[in-house]
């Protein structure tokens, strides 16, 4: 059975290649990289949907970014946000991670009703805190009657009821990430330090904390890039008020752009959200140095 | 069956490494040829490139004098036994079996009488329902072996087939393999890293070192006039022993000299008989039918085959020299051999 | 000692987790009237009923189930042959599609509403169900990519070499021996694009405007427009809303966490 074909075999695996790859690329070009592409277009004019009008206007609105206080409002408040929501993620993210990490029966069910806060959709749990933070009938005034506080109402505490929100929905997942890191760490380094006559609090720190780290650093740097550009939660929650003290980057854009229909400017500020983004994440993976392997 | 032919092959990996430097070789149609070497030599490369799973980044690759490097594998009309079997986890033995017939188009009937042949001839006949999680380690090295014999091909390659298997297994199946290359006069190119491989299947070995080919012939020339001190030292356990001449009381040989004599080669003696040099006894490991006796002589040590008589206790004196009649290798200050062979007196 | 401090911790967590979807069950189970009242209180599916008239909210359980359907399957499809070649063949431009695809994902889709809205209007496909789809498969696309190319470097290389050797194409081997062994990777990675589908808001909210064609997020948001705070009703609304994907998170808990994992790692 003698098959002699012809045919340069490089050529045709990237023949082949090319084809299983094309319908993906395709799909990304046309509806991802094609509306990035005139969003940025956009961003450069001056487009009101309602007046039909459309000029262009170059640097215009990106200079408009310096001087309109709104968006220095919603950049402040959206950094705010992000820090203490993720920060308070990696708090309670890690106990969580370690509980989960011990064996006992029973584990895959706990494992699994832990992830339910991430898999309700944004928009549920919001409507879910914020009947629990009505002021009246809310769960959370009948169980601090002294406090009683108007969570949503109020302009300063609107804020800090969407970072619960936000919290309450991204600890699974950071649980989750830390979990795969504590599943990394080999067995027989703890085993050798418990010989070694360490304290379960020394084991953690100076052992379990330490070979966690890239597991942290990631966790962080997913938490970060999707909480500057929370929208879902909040909009759901307060509508980016009382008062706009709960106005994000991407609801103040959305406003912008959906509401006023200003899709000029409107983009600009989205493009402004996507910066920042964008900024973080150099300045993080800049921070951490080389051998950050993002594939 | 089928000639192989390598024209100054060379393969570097695009971070650099040289993985193949400008090897060339014959392998007769027919023959067992064994490529063998330590982990890094290249041979699994070499291999790669034969079968067409990756490309040379210079040289030729001619099967039957026709050069192949712009062939795709399934296009060389070779079959492959990989170290890790990769059988086909989702098939059964008989779905594994008939794959490469499938691909072809075989008619059913034509497929699977070769299937049934050969399933036969490997002692596979009762387990083609099986799935290959539901097999040994030996079973699943037959099918692997079934899954290239079904093709008929011109030429076999064999990735290190037996390292996955435990000793006892390994000898079995080697035995087997001879048998099967014998019955089926094809060419075979066979991998290993085991010198007791490739000493006891080949009908030819090359040995390769980081990527350069450092000596090819029969199996017993290999030993008995190995090219240089890598190879003298790869084959044979334990290993060759090399030394300055004066060690043994040799005449010098030049700058950097050196001297090889297997330890079955060297005889332990009275201390006082003629030709010896006295060492002291440091390491005494039995064997059961032999020992190897470590000695050492002037800050040099040598292994030596000593047959179960002869008992030694650790720090007693005694004379070593070499068996009369037997081999001493000289190689210069690079290793290499030097051709003249010095009788012993 | 210790382990008690962990039990009280761990309890006081899943209180937190757990304790609003509980609270929100609760509520749902409650007489509209009596809800702010203390002590022990009647359970009715009074909330429940009026529910299931709402025909627009049984609509958009339809939509969402429809929408994230057609999502995932497009998803897979396409993203399992260039995964494959994204892990296994080698091709020009391999590196740069990756480093696309994440780009793709940090960018704020609030940014490309606006030129899709436009898109789609000029396309007819505003306000439809499948105008839906193409956004969501994009932006689940290089989450698809990612999850896929980790899994299929996990077959070992040796067999799609093997079957190679045995005489398939690229194409055939993918078909052939890579893809069903690619089951497990296909049903983590099918689970978190339809996840992702069932959660999107920003879009669904923007393109789709008839009540009857909404998702369920978009519904849900807009519940209390129409009355004054039915919060019973919405509590209802809500745990109806979440039950599915409760339900898949349970069921599937091993492979969605596995799947989060190898995405986040990268396998």
């Amino acid at each position: 059975m003698r098959r002699v074909g012809r045919g340069a075999w490089l050529g045709r695996e990237r023949v082949q290649s090319v084809l299983l790859v094309a319908p993906a690329v395709a799909t990304l070009v046309l509806v991802a990289l094609f509306p990035i592409v005139a969003a940025i277009w956009l961003s450069l004019q001056r487009k009101i949907l309602l007046f039909g009008e459309q000029s262009f206007v170059g640097w215009d609105n990106y200079l408009l970014l310096l001087s309109d206080t709104r968006f220095h409002a919603a950049l402040g408040r959206t950094f705010y946000f992000a820090l203490v929501s993720v920060a308070l993620e990696l708090l309670l993210g890690l106990p969580l991670a370690l509980l989960l990490h011990r064996a006992f029966p029973g584990r895959g069910l706990l494992r699994a009703l832990v992830l339910i806060p991430w898999a309700i959709p944004t928009v549920v749990s919001a409507r879910m805190w914020a009947w629990l933070f009505h002021p009246e009938l809310g769960l959370v005034n009948r169980l601090l009657p002294w406090l009683s506080v108007n969570w949503l109402g109020t302009p300063g505490w609107a804020l800090h009821a969407a970072i619960v929100v936000d919290v309450w929905k991204s600890t699974p997942f950071v649980a989750i990430l830390l979990l795969a890191g504590l599943q990394a760490i080999p067995e027989d380094v703890d085993r050798a330090a418990r010989v070694d006559g360490a304290g379960a609090w020394t084991r953690l720190w100076r052992i379990t904390l330490p070979l966690l780290r890239p597991a942290m650093v990631l966790a962080v740097l997913f938490r970060m890039l999707d909480a500057l550009r929370v929208f879902d939660a909040v909009w759901v929650l307060t509508g980016g008020g009382p008062a706009h003290t709960t106005e994000t980057m991407s609801i103040y854009a959305y406003k912008t752009l959906l509401r006023a229909g200003n899709f000029g400017y409107g983009t600009t500020l989205a493009i402004a959200n996507f910066a920042c983004v964008m900024l973080v994440a150099v300045v993080y993976l800049r921070l951490l140095g080389p051998g950050r392997e993002v594939e | 069956m089928a000639r192989l032919t390598l024209e100054n092959v060379s393969k570097r990996h695009p971070d650099g490494t040289e993985a193949l430097r400008e090897v060339s070789l014959e392998v007769p149609d027919g023959a067992l040829f064994t490529l063998v070497g330590p982990s890094g030599c290249g041979k699994s490369t070499l291999l790669s490139l034969i079968a067409g799973l990756d490309r040379p980044t210079d040289g030729a690759v001619r099967i039957d004098g026709e050069v192949v490097n712009a062939l795709a594998p399934g296009e060389r009309d070779i079959a492959m036994v990989f170290q890790s079997y990769a059988l086909y986890p989702h098939l059964t033995v008989a779905g594994n079996l008939a794959f490469p017939l499938e691909v072809a188009r075989m008619p059913r009937r034509e497929r699977d009488a070769r299937v049934a042949e050969v399933a036969e001839l490997l002692g596979l006949s009762g387990l083609l329902q099986r799935r290959p999680s539901a097999l040994s380690g030996g079973q699943r090295q037959r099918v692997a072996l079934g899954r290239a014999l079904v093709r008929r091909p011109r030429l076999f390659l064999f990735d290190e087939p037996l390292s996955n298997l435990d000793a006892a297994l390994r000898v079995q199946m080697r035995a087997e393999l001879k048998a099967l290359h014998q019955r089926l006069k094809a060419t075979f190119i066979y991998v290993t890293h085991d010198q007791v491989e490739a000493m006891t299947l080949s009908d030819q070995v090359a040995v390769l070192k980081a990527g350069r080919l450092q000596q090819v012939g029969p199996p017993q020339r290999i030993y008995d006039a190995p090219a240089n001190t890598f190879v003298a030292g790869f084959f044979g356990t334990p290993p060759i022993n090399l030394m300055p001449p004066e060690a043994l009381g040799l005449p010098e040989g030049g700058e950097g000299a050196c001297v090889g004599v297997r330890p079955v080669d060297l005889e332990l003696v009275a201390p006082g008989d003629c030709g010896v040099r006295v060492a002291r006894v440091e390491l005494i490991e039995p064997l059961g039918a032999e020992s190897w006796v470590t000695v050492e002589v002037g800050g040099t040590r040598m292994v030596v085959r000593v047959p179960a008589g002869q008992a030694f206790s650790v720090g007693e004196q005694v004379g070593v020299r070499p068996r009369s009649g037997s081999r001493v290798h000289r190689f210069d200050a690079a290793g290499r051999r030097q051709p003249p062979e010095l009788p012993p007196d | 000692m210790r382990r008690l401090g962990l039990l009280l911790l761990g309890a006081a967590l899943l209180t937190f987790l757990l304790g609003p979807v509980v609270w929100q069950a609760r509520t749902s189970l409650q007489p509209e009237a009596s809800l702010g009242a203390d002590g022990a209180l009647p359970f009715t599916l009074e909330a429940w009923r009026a529910l299931f008239e709402r025909e627009d909210f049984l609509w958009s359980l339809f939509n969402s189930i429809a929408v994230a359907a057609v999502t995932t399957l497009y998803c897979l499809t396409v993203g399992a042959s260039a995964a494959f070649a994204l892990a296994r063949l080698r091709f020009p431009g391999r590196g740069l599609l990756l480093a696309t695809a994440l780009a793709i994902t940090t960018f704020p889709p609030i940014a490309i509403v606006s030129p899709l809205y436009l898109s789609l209007r000029g396309l007819g496909l505003l306000d439809t169900r499948m105008g839906l789809v193409l956004p969501y498969a994009t932006f689940a696309l290089p989450l698809t990519l990612w999850l896929l190319t980790s899994f299929f470097r996990q077959i070992p290389l040796a067999l799609y070499q093997a079957a190679r050797v045995d005489g398939c194409t690229p194409f055939q081997a993918f078909r052939r021996v890579i893809l069903p062994l690619a089951g497990p990777g296909l049903t983590t990675t099918g689970l978190l694009v339809f996840v992702f589908a069932w959660n999107e808001f920003l879009f669904a909210l923007s393109f789709l405007t008839t009540p009857a064609k909404r998702t369920v997020p978009v519904a849900i948001s807009l519940f209390a427009a129409e009355h004054a705070e039915p919060w019973a009703e919405i509590a209802a609304a809500s745990i109806l809303a979440t039950l599915p994907l409760v339900v898949l998170t349970l069921v599937f808990q091993r492979r969605i966490v596995s799947g989060l994992t190898a995405g986040a790692m990268k396998g």
